[in-house]
């Protein structure tokens, strides 16, 4: 639990990172630094992009999988790790 | 019910009064109060008298009461007091005229009556009745009328009554049942019997009121339309006009109707446009379908749920997992900005390190360069932009900018020759007659007016700046004469600060003032709106001029030329006006004089120039013609001066005839070697030497002549950098050429799709060519990007191009005098006689000028403006963009190379040649020897059959031999090629050979021809190697 919590802190550190979210790949939210409704609007949006981006790997090559996901946006960049059943969503500021 | 019996008394009162009135008029006559006359009038009647009383009278007898309205007539006045007025007021009295009557009347209480309705008509208001009887039958008539008055009123009030009787009984009317009667015939039946129309079946014999069964049965007519017949649409069909136009049919008769004949000036008509209209209709599912894999929702978990699964083991495996991803992504972010815009950033790179890459390329293949002039991106890098662009309309419009050349000097200022667009015939029929024309000066400042012109009696179609002083200006003439102008005075006085100057020409135009040359400024500026025009002045005499158009004029700094055709360095003193020409041009002067004060040997007079026409003549004239002139026979009219040449070069085309030069340029750094090379309106390209040979009279000045061009060379010029290589132009091609009597270029360019009229090295790139089209295009070839195609081709006008210039290349032979003084710089003694050769001043003066001539071009890389005149006579000024003007850090280096590379393959083919040309000779021979065998093979045959085989296993041995040496002939480009296939032709005769054992002479004769094989092989071969030995050398050296 606090190791999560470590972690957590730890990528906060980072030069221009806005806030961490753990969710499950179903749109449960695990654990999270931001405030309420942005991790509403992340946590049910971004498992479902994380999903398709999988899907797109694994048609292309059965044996691939998708390893990360950076979605480079004017303002912020959203950094996506999945894993498993989980994903690990890092939102950073774009002009750092 | 009482109302009814009130009625009824009434009514019977009424009738009762009837009654009486009835009677009275039954017992006597109806009296009224007057009579009538014969005529119908009414008149008074007898003893009554009509009067007229004043409304005085009236109230003064108290009669305004009476009148017909109220009802009251009558009123009776005693008789004394109407006499008593009128003796009271006499004649004005209104009874005055009846007074004998009143005095007479035989009653005392008259009776007056009003009349005021004017029954007589005699314009009275009032009677008087005189006598007892008029009274008493007005007072009859009053009673008869009152009592009718009451009659009627009692009728009406009778009538009233029985009116509200049938009111009072009507309602009762109304609710009465009226029951149905049977129809009562009151005679409407027989009526309408007798008017009845009876069948005729029936009606013949028997009577009309025959009963009505026994008549006939109806005969009936039904008339059926069928149901689809109405509002059916109507079939209309044509019908002849003539037959329609009496027919019964036409019912609207033709007419003119004036209102058609108005002819219509304006309609106006509308249409509306409507949309089809559709409607559709879909039916979806609300929401965006996805696949239920993806479909999430965010979810909050509860709390001791979430606390179990942050604490598994399967969580602690995700994390680690995924955490070193992150951080490498955020690493990434930190250290560099891996997504940024790198094509943005591209082209602001280039503009920044330009050339920078393109060169380290240049120099790591050496053969081609990648990027750079022709590359990709910074398109803006690449426009020509027009920085401006002259004409006007007095002196250029519709006209030729036959020349352009850039004011040495000065900076902005451009002077462009004009002549009129006239063909050849034109020219011919208009053949000795003045056509004035000008030369334009402009200057950046003034966009409309040009500074001043240059004016000529003939057209001029080449110019140039003296460039030492510039105030000299030099043209050729379209009839073959050469001009000088003398810009120093407006010189001077521009810069003494007003037009007071005067010119030593222009003084002429106002010879008629007695200020003579001062005046000549005023009245020119007068006339041509502040636009000075300077006039020629010197003309070289029509009889030692040129016999056709100058092509080119060229001044030839630091050289003399002499009558007897000897060219010597110029003597310091032996100019009188060097120290005067140099002051006056200031800033090239000013270095001219610094150089002389260094003590080197800077041409820093230029008094010579040579001019090229096609009547076949170089000739070379000294512009000091006041030298001339006091040596002469002390003539000092300018007018009657000849000028003659003071020498004359005849040139010999390749057919002998005169050659048609039009274009030469001299050696720059050998001007006093007196070489030259010029080229002809027939494409010949020409090298000789100006100095006269002595002892001859004829002499052949002509070393060389050959036509590489198939049209008239629009240019011939040296490379501002490498003065070994020569540029001609000429019909749709240009060529380099290191030394012209090889007759084989270095370069030959491809054909382009149109004409070249002009060219110019750029004067800051070595390896960058301008040349202009008939098309109006500009081409830019750089050499050391591309050499198959130009690296760009720009539009610029529509029309043809007919001369280009760089604002900063120095003047013709400027820069040649430039190198030479940087060659004397760099410490090496250049050009001291006519026989010192450059070789032996060698590398130091070459590695000194090479660097001033980098130098020169990072200098000349500033702001680069390429004047290019246009056959509609508009001078455009186009601003070079960095990358055309900014050399490469080495790019006379990599130019030298590419002139080198070019030259070994030249001399690499010209090498091959022999060898080529001895393959093919084999070839035919072995064809012919083939030809040879087999004829002997049919010989041979009627003697022994046996042999007949071998011999033609031979022949096709000597056959395929014959097709590897030729493989070997066209091959031999490639070594190893060329030895394979000597090989093989070695085996192919061995096997020939082998198999012609049998037959001895077949044998014998194969033998001799793979000895003799061999041989010309080994010949080959080391013919080759020395062949390849030469080029690495040459490689090498490159």
């Amino acid at each position: 639990m606090s190791q999560v919590q470590d972690t957590l802190d730890r990528i906060g550190k980072h030069k221009g990172v806005l806030g961490c979210i753990i969710a499950g790949t179903d749109g449960s939210i695990h654990k999270t630094t931001l405030d309420e409704q942005l991790t509403q609007d992340y946590t049910s949006m971004v498992p479902s992009l994380t999903a398709l981006a999988r899907n797109m790997v694994r048609e292309l090559d059965p044996q691939n999988d998708l390893e990360f996901l950076r979605v480079r946006s004017a303002k912020h960049e959203v950094m996506v790790a999945p894993k498993g059943d989980y994903v690990l969503i890092v939102i950073q500021d774009a002009a750092s | 019910m009482a109302e009814e019996q009130l009625a009824l008394q009434l009514q019977d009162g009424a009738t009762t009064s009837h009654e009486q009135e009835q009677d009275q008029p039954a017992a006597a006559p109806v009296s009224l109060p007057y009579v009538l006359d014969d005529s119908g009038k009414k008149q008074p009647l007898p003893g009554s008298r009509s009067i007229f009383l004043r409304g005085g009278t009236l109230e003064a007898l108290g009669l305004s009461g009476l009148s017909s309205r109220s009802g009251q007539l009558v009123a009776a006045v005693p008789r004394e007091k109407l006499l008593a007025d009128v003796q009271f007021q006499g004649a004005i009295s209104d009874f005055h005229c009846i007074k004998d009557a009143l005095k007479s009347a035989d009653y005392d209480e008259v009776l007056l009556r009003v009349n005021d309705d004017d029954i007589f008509g005699d314009g009275n208001n009032f009677e008087v009745a005189v006598t007892k009887a008029a009274a008493d039958a007005w007072r009859a008539a009053d009673a008869a009328a009152a009592d009718a008055a009451a009659a009627e009123v009692a009728a009406a009030a009778a009538a009233a009554a029985q009116a509200a009787a049938d009111e009072a009984v009507m309602p009762r009317a109304k609710q009465r049942k009226r029951d149905r009667q049977a129809w009562q015939d009151l005679g409407t039946e027989a009526e309408l019997e007798a008017a009845g129309i009876v069948p005729s079946s029936s009606s013949n014999g028997s009577t009309a009121a025959a009963p009505a069964a026994a008549r006939e049965p109806k005969s009936g007519l039904l008339l059926s339309r069928p149901r689809r017949g109405f509002g059916a649409p109507l079939a209309l069909a044509d019908v002849p006009a003539a037959e329609l136009w009496a027919s019964n049919t036409m019912e609207a008769r033709p007419f003119k109707d004036a209102n058609y004949e108005l002819r219509k000036a304006q309609l106006e008509a509308a249409v509306q446009a409507v949309p089809r209209l559709q409607e559709a209709a879909v039916q979806a599912t609300g929401g965006r379908p996805r696949p239920g894999s993806t479909q999430t929702v965010a979810q909050q978990l509860p709390g001791e749920q979430l606390e179990q699964l942050l604490g598994s083991q399967g969580f602690a495996g995700f994390l680690e997992s995924v955490v070193p991803r992150l951080d490498e992504a955020l690493l990434q972010n930190a250290v560099a900005d891996v997504l940024a815009d790198d094509l943005g950033l591209l082209a602001d790179e280039e503009a920044e390190g330009l050339g920078g890459s393109s060169s380290s390329s240049a120099g790591a293949n050496g053969s081609s360069r990648a990027g750079g002039g022709g590359g990709s991106g910074g398109r803006q890098e690449h426009v020509l932009t027009e920085a401006q662009s002259f004409t006007d309309l007095t002196y250029s419009k519709n006209k030729v900018v036959s020349a352009v050349c850039w004011v040495p000097n000065r900076k902005g200022v451009v002077a462009c020759a004009c002549t009129d667009p006239a063909s050849q015939s034109e020219r011919l029929a208009s053949m000795g007659r003045l056509s004035t024309a000008y030369i334009l000066i402009w200057n950046f400042r003034d966009p409309i007016h040009p500074e001043y012109v240059l004016e000529s009696p003939h057209e001029v179609f080449c110019f140039q700046y003296n460039p030492v002083n510039p105030d000299i200006v030099v043209g050729g003439c379209y009839n073959g004469q050469l001009i000088v102008w003398d810009t120093a005075g407006l010189e001077s006085g521009r810069h003494g600060g007003g037009a007071k100057g005067s010119v030593a020409g222009g003084g002429r135009a106002g010879a008629a003032s007695g200020a003579g040359g001062a005046a000549g400024w005023e009245d020119s500026a007068g006339e041509e709106a502040a636009t000075p025009t300077i006039r020629h002045k010197y003309m070289s005499s029509v009889e030692h001029s040129h016999t056709s158009v100058v092509g080119d004029v060229c001044w030839l700094p630091g050289i003399e030329v002499d009558r007897t055709g000897k060219v010597f360095p110029i003597r310091a003193n032996s100019a009188g006006t060097s120290a005067q020409s140099l002051l006056r041009s200031m800033t090239l002067g000013a270095a001219a004089m610094a150089a002389q004060a260094a003590g080197s040997n800077v041409p820093r007079e230029c008094c010579f120039f040579a001019s090229i026409a096609p009547d076949g003549k170089v000739l070379f004239w000294d512009v000091r013609v006041d030298k001339l002139l006091k040596k002469g026979n002390k003539r000092m009219d300018d007018a009657e001066l000849v000028w003659k040449p003071m020498h004359s070069v005849h040139l010999l085309s390749v057919a002998g005839n005169d050659f048609a030069g039009c274009r030469f340029c001299f050696d720059p750094f050998r001007l006093d070697s007196g070489n030259f090379t010029a080229g002809s309106m027939d494409g010949e390209v020409l090298t000789g030497n100006l100095i006269r040979p002595p002892g001859e009279d004829n002499p052949d000045y002509t070393r060389c002549v050959f036509a590489p061009h198939a049209g008239p060379l629009v240019a011939l010029c040296v490379s501002p950098f490498l003065p070994d290589v020569l540029l001609s132009v000429g019909d749709w091609s240009f060529r380099l050429w290191q030394g012209v009597e090889s007759k084989v270029p270095v370069f030959t360019s491809p054909y382009a799709e149109e004409a070249y009229t002009a060219a110019a090295w750029s004067p800051s790139r070595p390896g960058l060519l301008f040349l202009a089209t008939c098309a109006g295009s500009l081409h830019v070839w750089d050499l050391l990007d591309r050499s198959h195609e130009p690296s760009l081709k720009i539009s610029t006008t529509s029309c043809a191009i007919t001369s280009i210039a760089f604002s900063n290349a120095l003047p013709k032979h400027a820069t040649h005098s430039s190198a030479l003084l940087r060659g004397s710089d760099a410490g090496s003694v250049v050009a001291d006689g006519a026989g010192t050769s450059r070789s032996s001043g060698g590398g130091a003066a070459e590695l000194g000028q090479h660097q001033h001539q980098q130098r020169h071009a990072a200098a000349g890389a500033g702001l680069q403006v390429l004047a290019v005149g246009d056959a509609y006579g508009v001078l455009h000024l186009f601003e070079l963009p960095r990358t055309l003007r900014r050399p490469l850090p080495n790019e006379h280096r990599l130019m030298a190379g590419f002139v080198a590379r070019e030259a070994a393959r030249v001399a690499d083919v010209a090498a091959r040649q022999p060898l080529r040309a001895a393959a093919i000779k084999q070839l035919e021979e072995s064809r012919k020897a083939a030809e040879d065998g087999l004829a002997a093979d049919q010989h041979s045959s009627a003697d022994a059959t046996n042999l007949k085989d071998t011999a033609q296993v031979s022949s096709s041995g000597a056959r395929m031999s014959t097709i590897s040496v030729s493989q070997a002939g066209t091959l031999a480009a490639a070594p190893a090629d060329m030895l394979h296939g000597s090989a093989a032709v070695g085996g192919v005769a061995r096997r020939a050979s082998e198999a012609g054992e049998r037959s001895a002479a077949a044998a014998a004769a194969a033998a001799a021809a793979e000895k003799e094989r061999e041989k010309q092989l080994e010949q080959a071969e080391k013919r080759y190697r020395e062949l390849e030995a030469q080029f690495k050398e040459q490689l090498g050296l490159a």
